[in-house]
């Protein structure tokens, strides 16, 4: 991913508009290849200083729908989709690193550079597609921090969802969330308690290592609508424009591909081994006794091992910390693939006067999950379901990101070179075969 | 940071005039906004009744500036004035590549101003600055774009607007668009990728004669050490 920026055959005088007789040299691309090759390099005193977009991206990936999809997974397959996290770490970083990758050479976000490239009606079903996810998924989000909070406190999660979303919304518009949002990763730390707990649990570990390393395919709905689910709250629509505008905000250019690369690395790998432990302790846990999860309850028992009795304390904190993360991320890259799409002024760093529509749509996004939350619905199929449609819309959305980042028009020098390609690619391929799959175990098996 | 720019005297009154502004504002308590020559790289706070002006500015020469600017602070009555301002080099090597960016402007006028905004005030580090009004002219210009940037200037030129194009260092690129974003009435600032700088080049795309280039001292230095 990191060699490949400046390639020899660039004709850069296309983009800028120079003639080829006044345009860059080869000499010149070689001495910039060479000097950006010094400037990217990581000191190893910079890697504690790396955490950005990336590690916080890996933070929100394990909101309270991926907690709750992983877990219920796990309890319905046991440890039979295991492989499926190994299979999508390396398709979530590189995709992941091509939407970081777009902020530190365009400039421009996601959203911005579909509506030019692709044009408004391609724009526009990319980015309504992503709302919609997104707002099920805040709906969803807050539906079980409340839940949560209803299973230490006894009185009706419905009292907690309008505080929680407020509380919410004044950390986003009120408070410098870029700096809120690293004291709330350590929330989510409590997250980690799921990896003792699964050594706790004792699982068999011989069976966990070959459902982990051996791909293991079972053509039945249940089996397939989780696979959909998993790779959608890996593998999450939002988080892409939630990358790009990440980088753009924090000003990171060129000279920082190699430290946003090693950053969402770090963020990805984290957030993926949480989920691959969540699926062993639930596999071990719940679904070696038969037990599905229904309730808030339910997959608070996976933390018992580790705790006993206060599971549900930790399970508590670590929800209302992720979701705290996440529901600001959600509304958040709401307006900016909104504001993009119409190219209004956005961005958290600006105040509420100097981008007024973004911050609308970043307010009626929390306010239209308030009344998704308060509908009365199902909080754990609620977070499922929203992860499947994440899982469904993300194919086209892989490919556009693969399409824009291999484009020279758009990336001009340093499009993403011949490994990231591959990989993309079979990102879109698994991601479109998972859908495929599914939409055809629906028609002939129905919905489980 | 403005050293080495070619400000126009009305330029440095306007400047002047914005600078002192500024000082008011955050006197007031509008600590936020970004220093007019400095911007983000400086910031203004309160440590009980002490001034504390923290950041960073790249030159000797600025900091002094800054010294007496903090006369505005005194002439207020604040007499406690604590300087915790560094001089360092900006973060990013610059003097690599260069970005132009594209900003979309509803009518003539307001890119007239924004390019004057752009050239007087020296608070965006450009090397060449362009207007492209609707027009035969505008045609061969925008061919010279690539697509899908020729498109979108295109479209916009024949509902009548105007666009400025803006080249400067890709490490200024952040700084720039939101300057432009933020202070000017742009409808849209999209950038183009960037590309490597041509050695001993001194302007990217200005029209030669009508905008001279501008280069930011970090982008000469490193020009001057290519060559050496």
């Amino acid at each position: 991913m990191n060699g490949e920026q400046i390639t020899s055959d660039a004709p850069s005088h296309v983009v800028t508009g120079e003639t080829p007789a006044t345009s860059s040299t080869q000499q010149d691309i070689e001495t910039t290849r060479a000097a950006l090759s010094r400037v990217q390099r990581i000191r190893f005193r910079e890697i504690l200083a790396i955490v950005g977009p990336g590690v916080i991206t890996g933070g929100a990936d394990n909101d309270p729908a991926g907690i709750t999809t992983y877990s219920v997974v796990g309890a319905q397959s046991g440890f039979a989709q295991n492989w499926l996290l190994l299979l999508s770490t390396p398709l979530l970083i590189v995709v992941q690193q091509m939407a970081a990758r777009i902020g530190n050479v365009t400039k421009n976000d996601l959203a911005t550079l579909i509506r030019i490239r692709y044009g408004m009606p391609i724009a526009t079903l990319a980015v309504g597609a992503t709302a919609i996810a997104n707002i099920i998924t805040i709906g969803a989000d807050l539906v079980m921090m409340a839940a949560t909070l209803e299973l230490v406190t006894g009185r009706s999660y419905v009292e907690f969802v309008v505080p929680i979303a407020a509380f919410a919304a004044f950390l986003t518009i009120f408070l410098d969330y870029r700096t809120t949002q690293r004291y709330l990763l350590w929330l989510a730390g409590v997250f980690a308690c799921y990896i003792v707990s699964a050594f706790l649990a004792r699982p068999n570990w011989i069976d966990v290592a070959k459902s982990t390393f051996l791909p293991h395919l079972t053509l039945d709905t249940t089996y397939l609508l989780g696979a959909v689910g998993l790779l959608g709250t890996t593998i999450t629509p939002y988080l892409f424009f939630w990358q790009t505008s990440g980088e753009i905000e924090d000003r990171r250019g060129v000279q920082d591909i190699r430290r946003s690369g090693l950053d969402i690395i770090a963020g990805m790998v984290w957030s993926n081994i949480v989920a691959l432990f969540i699926l062993i302790v639930t596999g071990a846990v719940l679904h070696a006794h038969g037990q599905k999860i229904v309730t808030a309850a339910d997959a608070a028992k996976a933390l018992e091992p580790f705790v006993g009795p206060s599971a549900k304390y930790l399970f508590t904190v670590g929800i209302v910390g992720s979701g705290l993360l996440a529901v600001p991320v959600l509304a958040a890259s709401t307006a900016y693939a909104m504001a993009g799409l119409l190219g209004w002024r956005r961005g958290l760093a600006r105040r509420v006067n100097a981008a007024p529509a973004f911050y609308l749509v970043l307010g009626l996004a929390l306010l239209v999950g308030v009344q998704l939350a308060i509908a009365g619905v199902d909080p754990i199929k609620a977070l499922f379901y929203s992860q499947v449609l994440d899982g469904l819309i993300a194919a086209p959305l892989v490919l556009l990101l693969l399409l824009l980042t291999t484009n020279r028009a758009i990336m001009g020098d340093f499009v993403i070179g011949w490994t990231s390609r591959i990989i993309g690619w079979v990102a879109v391929a698994v991601l479109v075969a998972a859908a495929i799959a599914f939409a055809y175990s629906v028609a002939t098996q129905g919905l489980p | 940071m403005a050293e080495g720019r070619e400000i126009e005297p009305s330029g440095h009154d306007l400047l002047a005039e914005q600078v002192r502004a500024w000082w008011m504002a955050a006197l007031m308590g509008d600590t936020l906004s970004p220093h007019p020559v400095h911007g983000e790289a400086l910031s203004v706070s309160f440590d009980d009744d002490t001034l504390v002006l923290s950041g960073y500015v790249t030159t000797e020469m600025e900091l002094a500036a800054l010294h007496d600017e903090l006369d505005i602070a005194r002439e207020c009555g604040i007499s406690n004035v604590r300087v915790d301002v560094e001089i360092r080099e900006p973060p990013g090597e610059q003097g690599l590549l260069v970005q132009t960016l594209i900003v979309i402007f509803p009518n003539e006028v307001l890119a007239q101003f924004a390019l004057a905004y752009v050239e007087a005030l020296g608070r965006i580090a450009h090397e060449a600055a362009e207007l492209i009004l609707p027009g035969a002219e505008a045609r061969a210009r925008i061919a010279a774009l690539d697509e899908p940037y020729a498109s979108l200037v295109r479209r916009h030129l024949d509902r009548g607007r105007a666009a400025v194009l803006v080249t400067v260092d890709e490490t200024e690129a952040f700084h720039a668009r939101e300057l432009l974003d933020e202070e000017t009435r742009s409808l849209e600032v999209v950038v183009l990728p960037p590309h490597p700088r041509r050695r001993g080049a001194k302007q990217t795309i200005s029209s030669p004669g009508k905008h001279d280039a501008v280069m930011s001292r970090p982008a000469r230095a490193a020009e001057e050490r290519m060559r050496a």
